[in-house]
């Protein structure tokens, strides 16, 4: 057993016994520094989780590390450094970077970006996590065109798809195909100046700028970039002063030719309170979505990741996990690390029982066994803005019609009720009601691509209810 | 926990440390202030897990105890309150606030919940009189990056010399040195063994920010152990993270001698750029010092295209030749008016080319003052 093997089942253990705040307040970045005999000694980021650690959970790590390791019978923490970089060859090429430029700061090129003292290059890649690559992206029917796409824009940056707009739901893999672009465009042009940028982050950065007054810079070192990678769009929704910026360096980006690639987990017209003119413009370039992958993807996707960690699952067990955990490829990740950690640790072959029950918790999401009449009531409710006993009620106005004929839809689609049990939980109803509502909805999908996108968003909170 | 103080002791008190309380959200009792009863004394502690302030107050206790409460509230009602004289009591987990026309009870969670803060060990490297530094630190605190990707340019570095230590501080346009002379080393050993390993630090702007606020006229206490910078006067104790890095080595940058030099008179200088700062483009801020035909003058010009233009002359002798040179309009003031703040004339140093510009204050007597340096990289127009 490793340290690292013994550190990761320390935590599981851990985890399990204190609230997930202090587990990952005081836990995060900690790892094993090194054992010698009955000694072990903890890395950990800072003084309080030293203290907090060799104080508070001392007797706890120790019994937990006991049951791997009979002889450790004392504790210490020491603190070590942590490089923000992730990644090391860049930090080391930063370094190099910086004293380049230092001995060659006299040269009158250097200082043309008023910008003397030390250079400030090698920012635009410090967002990109090397781990991302296209080499690992499974590509299967639900991300070809996605993943085509951004392959040629990593290319030809600014000349074909211009913007990419790349939507899906969580898990599916859009995160790891921007930063694949961002990686793979870097790579063939170490000169170009890439940012990528998740939403959030972007809107925090900006408020900064605002309140220290610097929403000029700001503005300027994004106009600056080639190629600006927006993950999570739909943070925008709602956030006026943020799309009023981001419109206008949008706007700046695209008329000098510079690649804008954006994610987000619905389409742009699904995006509620965005307005028009920036909705245009998503609309305007390519857009590829990103779907669940079929089994066959699925499958590959697991021998994939089993062929990185370097170990094998009987092929039924394979087969299970692939017809089971079909919703996100995030989920399907996490059951085959939390099998692959376990059977490592004990060191034998898992059988199907041993997975079934490992990964029942995940299953039965996914399964939504636990989908009532209540839940779907209340989901679609919510995202109408309607309340529950609205739609069970009497009234019959069109806000109200129109969600209780998509409850009536997903309590025949998803539950499988007859329709006199459906007309019975809307208040009591009669059965052709429900038909009624079945069929107008059904019909009216044909066409209407955004309700079929609404119905997909409501379908995927399920589970949050 | 019963105790008595006066209100603007406590109030003093929480004000000190309420700034660091920190506002995420994943570990709730991070915006709370413990507030607990050590040997006779009241003390106050909030931390964000990079830093920690520890405050000490003068208070009548009655009965000793701790609990935390939220920052928010204790503050908020501290900062409305006119009576003279506090009491609190521990009720179950709630504190009891009374005064004499107000009566609070504020809800907190139990202070063996708060982090652990470190004690400060008992033998400081070496102690240093606030006054000195404080005067640095709002030099150096000026040139600071602010959220720079670069880590070590959101700090300070601090150098350490013989009997003495530099700031300096950097965000890539312009850089601020200081030199404090006379630091009282007390731990001789012990800092000679850690100069050895490493001659400097870099020390987070917040962490100096708080020890400007915090100290009184009196000496100061510093030491450093486990990646940890330890600050304390009688009354506070600062514990903070330090950032790990290489600082850039700013000095092969700068030059090596200069061919211009000039004196100007502080406040004929800034109020010359204050209104350049009115017409110049907003941007880049875009100022242009040149020189007279007959090197008797400086001249400070500004235009835009929206605004207008202007011309200040400022009379001076200019030692060297013709030089025209471009600088943003908000570093020049912002460093006449936090580093140089203190002196009557401005030493201005600079060469034909375009390289740094040095600034330098001027004693009464008319001696150049080398500890301080403000060095701006002038606008390069391509």
């Amino acid at each position: 057993m490793t340290n690292q093997e013994l550190w990761q089942a320390v935590l599981g253990e851990m985890e399990l016994s204190i609230s997930k705040a202090s587990f990952t307040t005081w836990f995060k970045n900690t790892s094993i520094f090194g054992i010698s005999e009955s000694l072990i000694v903890i890395s950990v980021p800072n003084i309080f989780a030293k203290e907090w650690l060799e104080k508070k959970y001392r007797e706890q790590l120790l019994l937990a590390i006991q049951q791997y390791n009979k002889n450790i019978t004392s504790l210490s923490c020491k603190i070590s450094v942590i490089d923000l970089n992730t990644d090391e060859t860049q930090v080391s090429e930063t370094k190099e970077q910086v004293i380049d430029k230092f001995s060659g700061a006299k040269s009158v090129t250097k200082r043309k970006n008023f910008n003397g003292i030390i250079p400030k290059k090698n920012i635009y890649r410090s967002n990109l996590n090397k781990r991302y690559t296209f080499d690992s992206f499974v590509v299967g029917g639900n991300n070809e065109l996605a993943y085509a796409a951004c392959r040629s824009i990593a290319e030809a940056p600014g000349q074909n798809y211009n913007p990419l707009f790349i939507y899906g739901g969580v898990g599916l893999g859009k995160t790891h195909l921007l930063q694949s672009t961002g990686n793979y465009a870097g790579s063939l042009n170490p000169d170009i100046k890439i940012r990528y940028v998740s939403m959030e982050r972007f809107t925090n950065e900006l408020v900064d700028a605002i309140q220290k007054s610097r929403a000029k810079e700001f503005k300027n070192d994004y106009i600056d970039l080639d190629i600006l990678i927006l993950d999570d769009v739909q943070f925008l929704a709602g956030k006026e002063k943020t799309q009023e910026e981001f419109f206008h360096i949008f706007e700046s980006l695209y008329q000098l030719g510079k690649q804008i690639i954006l994610s987000s987990d619905r389409a742009p017209k699904s995006i509620p309170t965005i307005e028009d003119r920036l909705r245009s413009r998503f609309e305007g370039g390519m857009m590829a979505d990103v779907n669940k992958p079929d089994l066959e993807t699925r499958i590959a996707i697991i021998n994939k990741k089993l062929v990185e960690k370097n170990f094998s699952l009987p092929e039924n067990v394979v087969e299970y996990l692939a017809t089971h955990i079909y919703h996100n490829v995030r989920e399907l990740e996490g059951a085959l690390n939390k099998i692959i950690v376990t059977f490592q640790l004990r060191n034998t072959v898992p059988t199907i029982e041993d997975v079934t029950e490992m990964t029942k918790d995940v299953i039965s999401i996914n399964r939504q066994k636990d989908l009532t009449v209540d839940k779907v009531i209340r989901s679609v409710g919510d995202f109408y803005d309607v309340k529950l006993e609205e739609i069970t009620g009497k009234a019959r106005q069109k806000k109200i019609v129109k969600p209780r004929q998509i409850v009536i839809y997903f309590l025949r689609q998803e539950l499988n009720l007859s329709f006199p049990e459906i007309g019975k939980s809307l208040g009591g109803r009669d059965h052709s009601t429900a038909i009624y509502g079945y069929e107008k909805i059904t019909k009216e999908l044909e066409n209407n691509l955004l309700l079929k996108d609404q119905l997909k968003f409501i379908k995927e909170k399920f589970i949050e209810y | 926990m019963k105790f008595t103080c006066k209100t603007i002791n406590l109030k003093e008190g929480i004000s000190k440390v309420e700034r660091i309380v920190s506002k995420q959200t994943t570990l709730p009792i991070l915006g709370n202030i413990l507030i607990s009863s050590e040997k006779g004394r009241l003390v106050l502690a909030a931390t964000n897990l990079e830093i920690a302030i520890k405050v000490y107050i003068g208070a009548k206790i009655e009965k000793e105890g701790s609990i935390t409460i939220p920052a928010r509230i204790i503050g908020g009602f501290l900062n409305t309150i006119k009576d003279e004289v506090v009491s609190g009591e521990l009720e179950g987990a709630e504190l009891k606030i009374t005064t004499e026309n107000h009566k609070i009870k504020i809800k907190g969670i139990d202070a063996k919940d708060f982090p652990i803060i470190p004690d400060v060990p008992d033998e400081p490297f070496f102690s240093i009189q606030s006054k000195k530094i404080n005067k640095a630190i709002s030099g150096v605190l000026v040139s600071v990056a602010h959220n720079d990707t670069r880590q070590e340019l959101n700090g300070v570095l601090m150098k350490f010399k013989n009997k003495g230590i530099t700031l300096a501080s950097t965000d890539s346009f312009r850089l601020t040195e200081i030199d404090i002379k006379g630091i009282k080393v007390i731990d001789e050993t012990n800092f000679e063994t850690f100069k050895e390993k490493k001659n400097s630090i870099i020390i987070p702007a917040l962490a100096l920010m708080e020890v400007q606020r915090i100290a009184r006229d009196e000496e100061i206490n510093v030491i450093i152990e486990q990646n940890q910078l330890f600050i304390s006067t009688s009354e506070t104790k600062i514990v903070s993270r330090l950032i790990n890095g290489n600082y850039p080595e700013y000095k092969q940058v700068l030059p090596k001698k200069f061919d211009i030099e000039l004196e100007v008179e502080k406040e004929k200088l800034t109020n010359a750029v204050k209104i350049a700062s009115l017409v110049t483009n907003s941007q880049n801020g875009e100022v242009n010092f040149k020189n007279t035909k007959e090197l008797d003058a400086l001249l400070i010009t500004a235009q835009s295209m929206d605004s207008g233009d202007n011309l200040s002359e400022i009379p001076t002798k200019i030692k060297g030749s013709e030089f025209e040179i471009l600088f943003n309009c908000r570093f020049i003031l912002e460093g006449l008016a936090s580093v140089l703040f203190d002196s009557e004339k401005v030493l201005i140093k600079l060469n034909k080319q375009k390289s740094p510009v040095m600034f330098k204050k001027i004693k009464a007597k008319g001696e150049i003052d080398e500890s301080f340096s403000y060095i701006i990289m002038p606008i390069v127009k391509s």
